[in-house]
């Protein structure tokens, strides 16, 4: 999946935290390392474990090399070090990132997923389609919808009906 | 011969008319989705995974073979007419087959491709069932150092994650973060967990391919998604003449011998091979002057090296559980592990390493 398109020139906008955005990821290593091993040393073993290896071995391991990692990432990022970014075939990595479009895709994912307990997978999926083209920038209010709708039934079927793979059908199939 | 009697028993249980539907209807699916802008092998894969949840695990393993290979093809198809790689296997493509297409032989770099992914998944099979044997004796001698293979797969995984090990090494302790939570297997107890019920289950190995793949590839192409249109381009004459294939036949017969050892490697991927193809075919030819405006071997030989590195990487994933590259075949573990858990029985004798 990593490809190897050449990194796009960094942009002089943006400042410092653009250039070495990575240490983010270098922080969230260091808190997941924080939490393996909370959890690990918090652990309450006495009952279970026989012998030298226990259900805290592994974890305990996990987390120090997580916070090792995290350590090396943020001194090779600081030294310059960037990540490669995956290019394809509607990616233009010479524009910077959309969070606008991001945002929006990420809420109606999340909406789907609060949704489809309550309004049943054929309205929430339709939603998440439309909601979906639309975020990414498809403005036809007439045409959309239906499309949306159309494949979210259609999707319900194949799986609910065919397959076997129960989705929840919400009050519509009740009514249906 | 006892391979080649497994190879012609293989054959004959895919070519139950059932079977061959659903590699018909793999094929299709996946070539339909892998055409699709911004969606590699991949990706089809993980959208396409719930799909063969009502099946049974030959039929689902035929089928994910079948999508795996359409989407390839579909891939090169957005390579050779769009000029746009779905994913790095399909970048050499893009380098002969778009001149080509754009010269009005795309259909010719179209046949290329599909017959040379044919040759390649053919040979690439056949050379599987030859060493999926030796492979899997070796493998259950060393049945006991599960602890070694641990390690080399984990070496594995971080080395096919791109040019940068830390990156790797990052991403393999997020993967094995994921993996802690949980009840642990030997003792029950509580990793993680938070007092949840729901994460004493774990998290599905599904539900993280969905979230890798899906999920995540969707964001990162709405991050920066190209606003301007890709530019179509007639297919032409639908025809493959005599001469394309008397200049083609050799490449499809070399591509697998490039990309089937690279595939069963660890850490070898199809990118390797297809650029090695395409510098073997530019050796080798006769119309060397024409590499790089359009030559039908350069898109010959490395497809047919990206279909047997493919089949490659099924020896170390079927005979020692070790996915090889970080697309799909890492993802047939959890059609696997779907049908493992139909069948508590034979979970606990295929471990599977994306979950462990």
């Amino acid at each position: 999946m990593t490809t190897g398109t050449e990194t796009p020139a960094p942009a002089g906008r943006g400042g410092w935290l653009r250039e070495h955005s990575e240490i983010g990821v270098g922080a969230l290593l260091l808190l997941l390392g924080v939490l393996v091993l909370t959890d690990a040393l918090t652990m309450d073993v006495d009952i279970t474990q026989r012998g030298p290896v226990g259900p805290k071995t592994v974890p305990v391991v996990v987390g120090v090399a997580l916070l090792l990692v995290a350590v090396l990432l943020a001194v090779d990022v600081l030294r310059g070090g960037r990540g490669e970014a995956e290019g394809g075939e509607d990616i233009d990595l010479s524009e910077p990132s959309d969070w606008r479009t991001v945002l929006l895709l990420a809420g109606v994912f999340l909406g789907n997923a609060v949704l489809i307990g309550p309004l049943g997978f054929p309205v929430s999926g339709a939603l998440l389609f439309w909601g979906s083209a639309y975020a990414l920038g498809s403005r036809h209010y007439d045409r959309d919808p239906l499309i949306a709708a159309g494949l979210s039934l259609v999707t319900f079927f194949v799986f609910n009906n065919l397959l076997g793979v129960p989705l929840p059908g919400g009050p519509l199939m009740e009514v249906l | 011969m006892d391979s080649l009697n497994s190879l012609l028993d293989g054959f004959g249980t895919a070519l139950t008319p059932i079977n061959l539907l659903w590699a018909a209807t793999g094929v299709l699916l996946g070539t339909a989705i892998g055409v699709l802008p911004g969606i590699g092998p991949a990706m089809a894969v993980a959208l396409l995974l719930p799909v063969t949840y009502g099946l049974e695990p030959t039929g689902a393993f035929i089928m994910f073979a079948g999508i795996y290979y359409g989407a390839m093809f579909g891939g090169s198809t957005t390579s050779i007419l769009l000029n746009t790689p779905g994913e790095s296997a399909a970048v050499v493509a893009a380098i002969e087959g778009n001149p080509m297409a754009k010269a009005g032989r795309g259909a010719q770099a179209l046949a290329a491709a599909a017959i040379g992914h044919f040759a390649g998944g053919m040979i690439g099979t056949i050379l599987l069932v030859a060493l999926a044997p030796t492979v899997a004796s070796l493998a259950v001698d060393i049945a006991p150092d599960y602890f070694a293979i641990m390690v080399l797969a984990f070496i594995a995984v971080t080395s096919v994650l791109g040019s940068s090990r830390i990156r790797g090494a990052a991403s393999l302790l997020i993967g094995l973060t994921i993996g802690l939570v949980g009840l642990d297997q030997m003792t029950g107890q509580q990793r993680l967990t938070f007092g949840s019920l729901q994460l004493a289950d774990g998290i599905d190995v599904v539900i993280v391919a969905v979230g890798l793949f899906a999920i995540g590839e969707a964001l990162w192409v709405a991050a920066h998604l190209r606003r301007t249109a890709a530019e179509p381009i007639p297919v032409g004459r639908p025809w493959l003449g005599r001469a394309d294939l008397r200049r083609t036949w050799k490449s499809w017969l070399r591509g697998p011998v490039i990309g089937f050892p690279f595939g069963a490697i660890p850490a070898g991927g199809a990118e390797i091979p297809t650029f090695l193809s395409y510098v073997t075919e530019k050796r080798l030819s006769k119309h060397k002057e024409q590499f790089g405006k359009g030559a039908i071997e350069g898109v010959a030989g490395p497809e047919s090296a990206a279909s047997a590195s493919a089949a490659g990487t099924l020896v170390s994933m079927l005979t020692l559980g070790l996915p090889t590259t970080p697309s799909p075949p890492s993802c047939w573990p959890p059609s696997s592990s779907t049908a493992s858990s139909r069948d508590r029985s034979s979970s606990s004798a295929n471990p599977t390493w994306c979950g462990a």
